[in-house]
């Protein structure tokens, strides 16, 4: 069967994200399936459990993933939540910890089980599998071992090749932007990767910092305004960020709005059917703080918050790549560009697109004046930044965060030829082993 | 029962992706993905036990006919549910109450056994047919337009404008290409990285 003819079949692609992991064959069109990127280790769970267990292939694979498969094995665990492992931090496994590789090799399993395949023209699917632009080579060779693993379990008959996409690449696929930055904004960190054709890997700048920080400010607006209770729960907390965070267009004009109209922007949340959470207009202005920590953390509220040791911002080192904590997302684009070739800088940056879950803010009505979204956000820190490159700067959000890149994925897996053979400097071919 | 089918069929395209086929009596045909679905409706205003278990017997025969099976029920016949059979027998359960249509367990996947498929040869031959007949209409796509391609540039050689590129644009419809090719998504067809990547060499 001609290539093309075939893959328009059988490529499959797996999202490995931190929270979701995404998956399903390009006959699915555009929506993925989706579970959460974790595992029930069954060692961990009580024998009374265990025996509960009829599956004897499950018991010796020793690993439950699924949303509708884990809770048959919690009931009655102590601390059942804590039993979960999440194998990603950041986009990325550690080197030595088997439990989440374990876990990475279910999900695998678990989302080929759930395409079977009985025609006669199948010889094995496509796989491309998408990770963080911060994945080391480690990961990268251990993701393709779990994969020669299954295709063994298969009789050889599941797999035909496998290859790795960076997930800030499979989001400018399925914009069809083949220059532009893409700044995808996760839980942990913020990648912010140029791309021209390719992902100028050279260029990738990452920061460290994303949704967690902004968490981390929201408990401890909690904990000054008298909830600290409740600030322990990271859901709560979680809730009461994205209704009560927003994102200045200037830090200091807001703040001074904020305090000489403190009723505006007082708010209420509720939590739970009988807890509501009321930021008290002295406080109203601290909701500006929520959304500036992602977009730049420099300022001197911040600087307080950290020196009292209620706030981390420092740099780290995922893999290999160095994660800058106070660098702002502005001058973190310009020390993207300064790293690509001088010709296509202007190019990529009037083609911005900004997607993940730290950048979705919502404005409320009558709140404009001083609260925007991310899109206008990034605009006004670059022009103000850089004034001379003001003119060229253009961003916009992806049009679906959730599916973006596996869709992107299943587009590189159905183009990328065959012949075209793995290489691990470019990152890029298919890896084949029979 | 159109209404009920209907309901459940526009609920499945819309919130799960699913693909309706066909249906006949009360077993609806949809499409996953790759995966054949069958849809066994039992929707009734009253259950019993006895009642369920036929159902659920019913629906398990066609298991072997489809990747999976989904049985759908009024929220009513949820007391009456084993969920141990459930999963013994693999199959999926949607609920379906106040006009709303809930899947709450897709069911398990798994092969169909070709062995026992009951071969409809007219089917076969008519898919079959279609598929040279659509093969041979974009072969002849492709040498039309060559040929027109061909008599267009001969006509207007020599003309002042034409470029060497021109002279020697290549014979197209050596292989398949994404838009002749049945089944491709859209958004891959109208996709300019498919043509970038698709020049990758090594």
């Amino acid at each position: 069967m001609d290539e093309t003819r075939y893959k328009s079949r059988y490529v499959f692609a797996e999202d490995f994200g931190t929270g979701y992991f995404k998956f399903g064959p390009i006959t699915l069109g555009e929506n993925p399936h989706m579970v959460q990127s974790r595992g029930l280790i069954l060692r961990d769970l009580p024998e009374s459990v265990k025996l509960r267990v009829r599956d004897r292939a499950l018991l010796e694979r020793g690993v439950v993933v699924g949303d509708e498969e884990i809770p048959k094995y919690l009931s009655g665990v102590k601390d059942a939540a804590r039993k979960l492992k999440y194998p990603l931090k950041d986009g990325v496994v550690k080197f030595d910890d088997e439990d989440s590789w374990l876990v990475v090799r279910e999900l695998a399993r678990y989302a080929f089980d759930k395409f079977p395949v009985s025609e006669a023209g199948f010889e094995g699917w496509y796989v491309v599998i998408a990770l963080s632009s911060l994945a080391p080579d480690y990961m990268i060779r251990r993701i393709f071992a779990i994969h020669e693993e299954l295709d063994r379990w298969h009789g050889g008959r599941l797999i035909k090749a496998v290859t790795v996409v960076s997930q800030p690449l499979a989001v400018a696929i399925a914009e069809n932007a083949v220059d532009c930055i893409v700044i995808e904004g996760g839980h942990g960190n913020i990648q912010i990767a140029p791309i021209s054709y390719a992902l100028i890997r050279e260029g990738v700048v990452a920061l460290n910092r994303g949704g967690a920080e902004a968490n981390a400010v929201t408990r401890e607006i909690l904990r000054d305004i008298g909830y600290g209770d409740i600030a322990r729960e990271e859901y709560v907390v979680e809730l009461v960020k994205r209704e009560m965070g927003l994102v200045p267009r200037k830090l200091d004009g807001a703040i001074r709005d904020a305090k000489s109209n403190p009723d505006k922007y007082a708010k209420r949340v509720r939590v739970s059917p009988i807890t509501e959470v009321e930021v008290p207009p002295e406080y109203a202005w601290t909701r500006f703080l929520i959304g500036e920590v992602v977009f730049d953390p420099r300022h001197d509220v911040f600087e307080s918050y950290v020196e009292q040791g209620r706030l981390k911002i420092e740099d780290a080192v995922v893999g290999d790549a160095v994660l800058y904590g106070e660098m702002d997302l502005a001058s973190g684009i310009v020390e993207s560009l300064k790293r690509v070739p001088v010709e296509i800088q202007e190019r990529i940056l009037s083609n911005i697109i900004i997607s993940g879950g730290a950048f979705k803010w919502d404005v409320p009505r009558g709140l404009e004046d001083h609260a925007v979204d991310s899109v206008t956000k990034i605009g006004i820190m670059v022009r103000d930044r850089f004034p001379n490159i003001a003119h060229n700067v253009s961003a916009r959000t992806v049009k679906d965060p959730q599916f973006s890149v596996w869709r992107g994925s299943i587009i590189y897996g159905f183009a990328l030829p065959v012949h075209v053979r793995w290489n691990e400097q470019e990152r890029e071919g298919w890896h084949v082993w029979k | 029962m159109e209404y009920i089918r209907a309901l459940i069929a526009r609920s499945l395209e819309d919130k799960y992706g699913y693909r309706y086929l066909s249906h006949a009596g009360n077993v609806m045909e949809m499409a996953e993905g790759m995966n054949r679905v069958a849809v066994y409706i039992a929707v009734d205003d009253m259950y019993g036990e006895a009642e369920v278990n036929r159902y659920m017997a019913e629906a398990s025969t066609l298991r072997e006919r489809y990747n999976r099976v989904i049985l759908a029920v009024h929220e009513s016949a949820l007391p009456f549910i084993d969920p141990s059979l459930l999963e013994r027998t693999g199959l999926g359960l949607l609920v379906v109450s106040n006009g709303n249509v809930e899947l709450k367990y897709p069911g398990k996947a798994s092969p169909i056994a070709v062995a026992v498929q009951a071969p409809n040869v007219e089917e076969i031959v008519e898919r079959k047919v279609l598929s040279v007949l659509e093969r041979e209409r974009a072969r002849m796509f492709e040498e039309v337009k060559r040929l027109v391609s061909e008599l267009v540039s001969e006509t207007l050689r020599g003309w002042p404008g034409e470029t060497s590129e021109q002279r020697e644009a290549p014979n197209p419809g050596q292989a398949e290409t994404p838009e002749s090719v049945e089944g491709v998504p859209q958004f891959i067809k109208e996709n300019q990285w498919v043509k970038v990547l698709r020049s990758r060499k090594r």
